[in-house]
């Protein structure tokens, strides 16, 4: 276990430094400078604006910056924000429950629909209902998250009021309302994933249906359910779960169109703010955030394959 | 005889009765939008307590540090929720006394007396007093303060002092006449009066919100979500009939950035009241009896192309003339707003003085572009070169790609920079820029506008150095003849027109929607009794809002 651990931190630290640096390098790429940005009036203000560089850190060479950051990130601060001089911990703690509700509603949401659906497509393998589901994951895949976002929005928020069309109620403010405000960005997060995963689920499953050990538990009297969900569904599984755990990434992405859209105050719409506002260090914070919690879900992913299949435990024991 | 602000700025009325036909544009308040909402009179009471979410365009990002700020209408609509300024304007275009209980200048409009209200509290419980306006004054203008008001003390540099002369009066002294300097108090709602306890804590000055206005802030406020606000219970006012105002109990604005989502959002029942400036997101909203819409045709911001006049080609009469004479801008009218916007012909609105309606709108002439085209490219070396600047959002985009196809038709050659919008305000300071896609100088007292256009001024986005426009800029504010006032800014508009320093598109038009139970927009009556103005440039007191049982 403590190999184990010690391999996660190494991983942890390793992507950290890479995807901050390299989000660091990128944001450097943006036209414009912070600096005018806080100070954008007059033309005779350069010592004002030498101050506040100063200030920021802003006058040292980029690579200084890039540590001083890091060397902060390290002893738990996250910086400030330039114009409103609110703590990035501030924004975080109130933002990243509302992310973290949203991911984890839209993976629930596609696994649940696509684990049955796809064992059913694998199960009934090139019938009319494989078919149907085929096509649909196909067109769910072609149809980027913001383009059905706003069509669930107008139609079911608005035409039919069937949902809210956006804004957010915390969960103290009533479960039930609250589950209402995230069913739009849910489904929107949701619909994609539920295409690859059903896809991947499908495939796998149908492989795992011709092995033997498949064939020895049907010559044993065992009903096709049984078999289906007891003996074929956990092997199929593994290539399911490193995609469901990779793509944290995808929905994270997602998620800063999909909270802007919809209105929700999460960790994409302070990314998002960030990026216009050419906030250096809060997206650098954010991102490391992100980061920091991509590794952790796939080591998570990790343990869950030694529970699933017992093959790799004793493979890696 | 002293001179009275009241008709030393109340100009606008004055150009109205001169320019009586000018003055036809007519506000429609509280327009219903269903024929058979119309035949029914509104006249049931205002009734207290529940609660509006307010959707607007733009997430307040920056913060409520007013002398720092850089507010647009939905910085503006938070700031008039919260704060209180020292005047506002009336249906008529006066000023009248808000938190002041007058204001008066001397004969020569060089000193200004400001009384103000006894009795009334910011939310921390402090008393609003004369030491507190001065201290609001000099942080505006840069003087003696923690904060840092770049903007405010460029516009704020002909007051000379601000002097404490009694526990409720205040003498502002001008470098020179200053007719308009309650203009200047008002400046479209952003110079909101803060609590000490704000203004002097630079570090809590954007996020911990101290006016004294009809709401406060409900517990505290993540910079990039909803602003939440509750009703203020010692708020200072209440209504024509002596209810306690404002009527809400609370009012959240929430930014939706997306206009078809805030019109969304509306019709599910999320929003209460939106705005929106986009003519194809009104005719989703009019003729729906689930929503009341409130528009305006008066007091409005002009959207036009701006051209960089501080450097080649647009330094030369004859590019900004063939610049001009290619442009269509009945076609970007159908293609923006479905050909439903004004078209405007000067940066003054109907009903501001300097307004003209002699002065023709732009019209294309393909064939007059070309030959001045070939003036310039004889005295460039062969060269037309611009560069438009434009910010990404779509409908600019598509826009700029239309300009750019007409503009070439005439032998103008473009470069398209895409750039965000602080970005492009930034080139467009530093001159960086040939055409910039504007939209400015909403409908107030016509000095308002001396910042933008003032030879040498940092703020002066066209670059341009015209002794002329100074000669008038300088008579419009010193000037203590409202004659002689209007007169100056017709010239200016004349000015503008013949120099064609820039290309005027439309007046743009703001419209505020609420589900059909939302009343009282446009708000109660002024402490004097008389109505506010109507939507100025989109803004409105949000304090007479409520919700019909």
């Amino acid at each position: 276990v403590a190999r184990r651990i010690a391999l996660l931190l190494a991983r942890l630290v390793t992507v950290l430094l890479l995807v901050t640096f390299g989000i660091f390098l990128l944001v450097r790429l943006l036209p414009g400078d912070p600096v005018e940005r806080i100070i954008p009036y007059g033309m005779d203000v350069e010592a004002e604006r030498a101050e506040l560089r100063e200030e920021l850190g802003l006058d040292q060479p980029a690579f200084g910056q890039y540590l001083d950051w890091l060397s902060r990130l390290v002893r738990g601060d996250l910086g400030t924000d330039y114009v409103t001089r609110t703590p990035v911990r501030t924004t975080l703690s109130a933002a990243l429950p509302v992310t973290l509700q949203v991911l984890v509603y839209a993976q629930v949401l596609a696994l649940l629909v696509a684990v049955p659906v796809g064992v059913l497509a694998a199960y009934r393998s090139r019938s009319r209902f494989d078919r149907v589901t085929s096509t649909t994951a196909f067109g769910l895949l072609a149809v980027p998250d913001f383009v059905l976002g706003l069509y669930l929005a107008y139609f079911v928020g608005a035409r039919f009021g069937w949902l809210p069309a956006g804004g957010y109620v915390a969960p103290g403010d009533g479960i039930a309302e609250h589950l209402r405000s995230m069913a739009l960005p849910t489904m929107s997060l949701a619909a994609g994933q539920v295409a690859i995963y059903l896809r991947l689920l499908r495939s796998d499953m149908i492989a795992t249906l011709q092995e033997n050990f498949v064939t020895v538990a049907r010559s044993k009297g065992l009903t096709d359910r049984y078999v289906l969900w007891r003996h074929a569904l956990r092997p199929s599984s593994l290539t399911l779960l490193t995609v469901a755990g990779l793509n944290v990434g995808t929905l994270v992405g997602g998620a800063v169109v999909i909270e802007n859209l919809f209105s929700l105050p999460g960790v994409g719409t302070q990314v998002y703010r960030a990026i216009v506002g050419q906030q250096y260090v809060v997206l650098q914070s954010y991102v490391a955030v992100i980061a920091i919690a991509y590794v952790l879900v796939n080591f998570a992913v990790d343990l869950l394959y030694t529970i699933l299949d017992p093959r790799i435990r004793d493979a890696r024991a | 005889m002293r001179h009275s602000w009241r008709a030393g700025i109340g100009v606008a009325a004055i150009a109205c009765a001169v320019l009586a036909a000018a003055c036809g544009g007519e506000t429609t308040p509280v327009q219903p939008a269903s024929e058979q909402a119309a035949d029914e009179p509104d006249d049931s009471a205002p009734r207290q307590g529940g609660k509006v979410v307010y959707g607007v365009e733009a997430d307040v990002g920056g913060g409520f540090c007013l002398p720092e700020a850089e507010h647009a209408i939905s910085g503006w609509l938070v700031d008039m929720s919260v704060y209180d300024p020292l005047v506002y304007p009336n249906e008529d275009g006066e000023l009248v006394p808000y938190l002041a209980e007058s204001v008066t200048s001397n004969a020569a409009a060089t000193k200004w007396t400001i009384e103000l209200r006894d009795g009334i509290t910011f939310h921390d419980g402090s008393a609003l007093d004369a030491e507190t306006v001065k201290l609001n004054l000099d942080a505006y203008r840069g003087h003696e303060t923690v904060l840092s008001p770049l903007l405010w003390a460029i516009v704020l540099q002909d007051i000379a002092d601000v002097r404490v002369t009694g526990p409720l009066s205040v003498v502002v002294t001008t470098e020179r006449p200053w007719v308009s300097l309650p203009w200047f108090l008002f400046s479209t709602g952003r110079m909101g009066m803060m609590g000490r306890a704000q203004l002097e804590n630079k570090e809590q000055c954007p996020t911990e919100l101290v006016g004294t206005g009809p709401f406060r802030l409900a517990g505290s406020w993540t910079p990039g979500t909803a602003i939440e606000l509750e009703r203020n219970p010692d708020y200072w006012r209440t209504d024509e009939d002596g209810a306690q105002l404002p009527y809400l109990d609370e009012l959240t604005f929430q930014p939706v950035s997306e206009p078809s989502q805030r019109i969304n959002q509306l019709e599910g029942g999320q929003l209460q009241a939106m705005h929106t400036s986009k003519s194809s997101e009104l005719d989703r909203l009019q003729g729906d009896a689930r929503f009341e819409v409130v528009t305006t045709d008066r007091g409005r911001e002009v959207n036009y192309y701006l051209l960089n006049a501080g450097r080649p080609p647009f330094d030369d009469i004859d590019a900004r003339r063939a610049f001009a004479a290619a442009v269509d801008i009945e076609a970007m009218n159908a293609l923006r707003n479905q050909g439903s916007a004004t078209l405007a012909n000067g940066p003054f609105d109907v009903g501001v003085p300097g307004h003209l309606e002699e002065l023709p709108t732009n019209e294309r002439d393909l064939d007059e572009a070309r030959a001045l085209v070939e003036q310039v490219k004889a005295r460039n070396g062969g060269r037309f070169d611009v560069t438009f600047v434009v910010n990404p959002d779509t409908g600019t985009q598509a826009e700029a790609e239309i300009l750019e196809q007409q503009v070439e038709e005439a032998g103008i050659a473009v470069t398209l920079e895409r750039v965000d919008q602080p970005t492009e305000i930034n080139r467009g300071l530093g001159g960086d820029f040939d055409v910039l896609f504007w939209r400015l100088h909403p409908g107030e007292d016509p000095d308002t506008q001396y910042t933008w256009w003032y030879g040498g001024y940092p703020t002066n986005f066209n670059h341009f150095a015209d002794p002329e426009l100074d000669r008038l800029l300088d008579l419009g504010r010193t000037s203590t003849d409202d004659g002689e006032r209007v007169a100056a800014y017709e010239d200016v508009n004349r000015r503008f027109s013949e120099q064609q320093y820039n290309v005027w598109k439309w007046y743009t038009d703001w419209t505020v929607a609420t589900s059909a139970d939302v009343r009282g927009v446009l708000g109660p009556a002024l402490p004097d009794g008389s109505a506010p103005f109507p939507l100025l440039a989109g803004l409105h007191p949000t304090l007479g809002i409520w919700i019909e049982e």
